[in-house]
């Protein structure tokens, strides 16, 4: 009887034990065989840097660091990359998560533009200005309004750059056909001068039963989404002339019925661009790489690209990686993102691949940048975001960013819907913004002044 | 010496203390449960507790050191926020609107698989049973495109009737957003409701069935006067799994209409509200605070509904001779 007892009691301990252990699991990074003396002995012999890293991000980040990977390894043969993708949402909120729990961090985390300052003020990413990485070498080779988004109030850069997203229009050439429209990009450029003209090419559309844009929200959303909700001072400034004038056509679009109501990224919004029932769609030069991997494999010959009309210098998107300080490789992450977005090869290959537009500026020197692009149609589509970048300004973050973005979509999308007054409109929106983010700004700026002392 | 039985040495009875005791005769069993309340601990009352410290403080996420101490300033925020009461009202308005059509449907599909009016009953309970065992999101994903307004195939379908296209989505002020969730909804749980309801129906036994016909019942009224007030308890507790499903519901509307409940946020439910302040946003002691006055809202409505239809009679406490 007792040995039975016995018996079971080993049973039920090694079943719990097991358990137990297993729930307790961290992280499975194979550590570097460095020295654990100071980084700044860290060997300058790239075969000596031995590790396992892994990079979160999202599509079609696995293309693009394909492009990359042969290179990447010649060089440093014994660093192995281990790409996660998930959608972009969850990129952040676990990486979140993950920084908060101290542990689950990856070696590098992708960062969008939207959510660069929020990660910005709460810390747990590396500050890559330190020693052994010594970023500040790259300030100068970076589109500066890019480096400035990846410093935080108090002078850390806690995010590398990697790309800019210089918007333009991607139009189909022969849907515009179909609406007796010209198709060559310098006639629809001219076409689209300014947004009447947008307005006036959406009405002939809609003639033919064809939507000239997706979302009239886009019009609003490219010169505030995800940046310049704020000024330089931190006050709202969506009220500005600029973002009335900015609400007016995109009120000029719906109020027209020329758009087709359809939300971004939907299997509803891709199906009309490949079905040629939506005639134009307005992104960065990341755009591109979509259009081509997902959203119209089929469509290579029938897109062009043209500026955005009245006021072609503007900015959607792009991202970041940086190093969570959690992260066991640092080393070795840091390799992989200085060869990644620190050098003109890699960033030209990244952009051959997904059309992901360096913000590593020697980058542009290069005969590619000349090239005419089959898919659409032999158009010179990297030179004319050259021109557009340089056309670009400084751009604002802040840690409220995203709060206050969440607040300016609902206000405009009922805006757009109800048919109300553009200013009026605006200037609730930068109430209730203000009302929302009051605690935020107030702990950011705390910050910032902690920086400055 | 030889011939002498060695005696063994018998050391004096001693008599346990009770503690001792119980520990004695406990110990096993509670080390056989021992594996599921460790991670309960863990994983179940841990995060209670911590998430009750987390309503009193300021914290942005990260960093250990700037827990700040706030008091109540968290639940003012959340209890002022009209957004929060939005959330409120969106999820209990599709809660309510959802199960006034999915309990009695579920209810009357049961009566009728339990009766011998329809053929094949097996089939037609595995079939409404199926959608319970689906994934969410992926059923969520489609039903978001064919609610689509161009392209969907509920508009299509309207279109073929002569009627309007409903723009799902944003439509007159974004009412239907709440019913395209509630519609995803009872696709998915009418047969659950459905199953569980059959149990109780079989519970009753069939000489009240027979007595009724012998009186000259009709099908509705034994329906109405039989199986309903013997099916109180039944009721009561899809009610109450009801009650508290609806109070977590986040999966559907957060697919279908995106993290801020789509336009002028009519299908932000309460839990999408609690998980946009804290993941979105980093708030995580107001996240916190909102969840425990949903937790406190759960447990209200599952009080009335147990007063108002606890008073019933199963059939156990009828044979029991009870009043």
């Amino acid at each position: 009887m007792r040995r039975r007892n016995l018996f079971g009691l080993l049973m039920v301990l090694v079943f719990a034990l097991s358990i137990l252990l297993t729930a307790c699991t961290g992280t499975k990074n194979a550590p570097e065989t460095e020295p654990t003396a100071p980084p700044a002995a860290a060997t300058d012999d790239p075969t000596q840097i031995k590790a396992e890293i892994t990079v979160w991000g999202w599509s079609p980040w696995d293309k693009a660091f394909e492009a990359i990977m042969t290179d990447f390894n010649k060089k440093y043969p014994n660093i192995k990359v281990k790409v996660e993708l998930m959608s972009n949402e969850d990129a952040h909120n676990k990486l979140l998560a993950a920084l908060a729990a101290g542990d689950g961090a990856p070696d590098v985390a992708g960062i969008e533009i939207n959510q660069i300052a929020n990660f910005g003020t709460k810390g747990g990413l590396v500050n890559l200005l330190e020693a052994p990485y010594n970023a500040g070498q790259y300030q100068k080779d970076m589109v500066p309004y890019k480096w400035t988004q990846a410093m935080t109030p108090d002078g850390r850069v806690i995010a590398f750059p990697w790309d800019i997203g210089p918007a333009t229009v991607f139009y189909r050439r022969d849907v515009f056909e179909k609406a007796g429209l010209p198709s060559e990009p310098e006639k629809v450029a001219d076409l689209l001068k300014d947004w009447n003209g947008f307005v006036e090419a959406g009405k002939k559309m809609k003639e033919k039963g064809i939507f000239i844009a997706p979302s009239a929200g886009d019009i609003f959303g490219i010169y505030f989404s995800k940046h310049d909700i704020f000024d330089d001072q931190w006050n709202v400034a969506v009220d500005s002339a600029r973002g009335v004038k900015a609400l007016n056509a995109a009120k000029a679009v719906r109020d027209a019925g020329l758009d087709a109501k359809l939300t971004a990224w939907t299997p509803e919004w891709q199906a009309a661009l490949a079905d040629g029932r939506v005639a134009t769609v307005i992104g960065g030069a990341w755009l591109g790489g979509f259009l081509k991997t997902w959203v119209d494999t089929k469509g290579a010959g029938r897109w062009g690209v043209v500026p955005i009309p009245e006021d072609p210098g503007q900015n959607w998107g792009g991202s970041f990686l940086a190093i969570p300080e959690q992260s066991k490789n640092k080393l070795a992450a840091w390799k992989f993102i200085e060869f990644a977005l620190g050098t003109k090869e890699a960033q030209n290959a990244f952009f051959k691949a997904v059309d992901f537009f360096p913000a590593y500026m020697p980058a542009w020197n290069d005969p590619m940048y000349d090239e005419k692009d089959p898919y659409f149609k032999d158009q010179q589509t990297k030179k004319l975001w050259v021109d557009i970048t340089k056309k670009i300004g400084p751009l604002v973050v802040t840690p409220m960013d995203p709060v206050a973005e969440s607040v300016l979509n609902q206000t405009v999308a009922q805006c757009l819907e109800q048919k109300a007054d553009s200013k009026a409109c605006l200037t609730s929106a930068k109430k209730e913004i203000e009302a929302k983010t009051a605690q935020d700004k107030k702990l950011a700026l705390q910050l910032k002044n902690k920086g400055k002392k | 010496m030889a011939g002498q039985v060695p005696t063994v040495k018998r050391p004096a009875p001693q008599f346990p203390s009770p503690a001792r005791r119980w520990f004695g005769k406990y110990w096993v069993p509670y080390l056989y449960i021992s594996p599921f309340y460790i991670l309960f601990a863990i994983f179940g009352i841990f995060p209670i507790i911590y998430s009750l410290y987390l309503s009193f403080i300021q914290w942005n996420g990260i960093s250990r050191a700037s827990h700040l101490w706030v008091w109540f300033d968290n639940y003012r925020t959340i209890l002022t926020d009209q957004l929060f009461w939005k959330a409120i009202y969106n999820t209990l308005w599709i809660g309510v609107v959802a199960h006034a059509v999915m309990l009695p449907t579920a209810l009357i599909l049961a009566f009728l698989f339990n009766s011998k009016l329809v053929r094949f009953r097996e089939f037609f309970r595995t079939t409404y049973f199926m959608p319970v065992i689906t994934g969410t999101v992926a059923v969520s994903i489609v039903f978001g495109i064919m609610f689509g307004t161009q392209f969907g195939v509920f508009n299509w379908f309207l279109e073929l009737l002569h009627l309007p296209k409903i723009d799902w989505y944003r439509g007159q002020g974004g009412m239907w957003v709440k019913p395209m969730v509630a519609i995803v909804m009872n696709w998915r749980w009418i047969g659950w409701n459905m199953v569980i309801y059959l149990a109780g129906l079989q519970a009753i036994p069939m000489e009240l069935y027979e007595a009724a016909a012998i009186d000259g019942a009709r099908l509705s009224q034994i329906f109405r006067y039989i199986t309903v007030p013997l099916m109180k308890p039944t009721i009561l507790f899809t009610l109450v799994l009801s009650t508290i499903g609806t109070m977590t519901l986040f999966d559907e509307p957060q697919i279908l209409v995106g993290g801020d409940g789509g336009y002028a946020y009519q299908g932000l439910t309460a839990a999408m509200y609690i998980v946009r302040d804290a993941f979105r946003f980093t708030h995580f002691g107001t996240a916190a605070a909102a969840s425990y006055v949903v937790a406190v809202l759960v447990f209200v409505i599952s009080m009335l509904a147990t007063r108002l239809l606890g008073g019933g009679r199963g059939i156990y406490e009828i044979e029991e001779g009870k009043r």
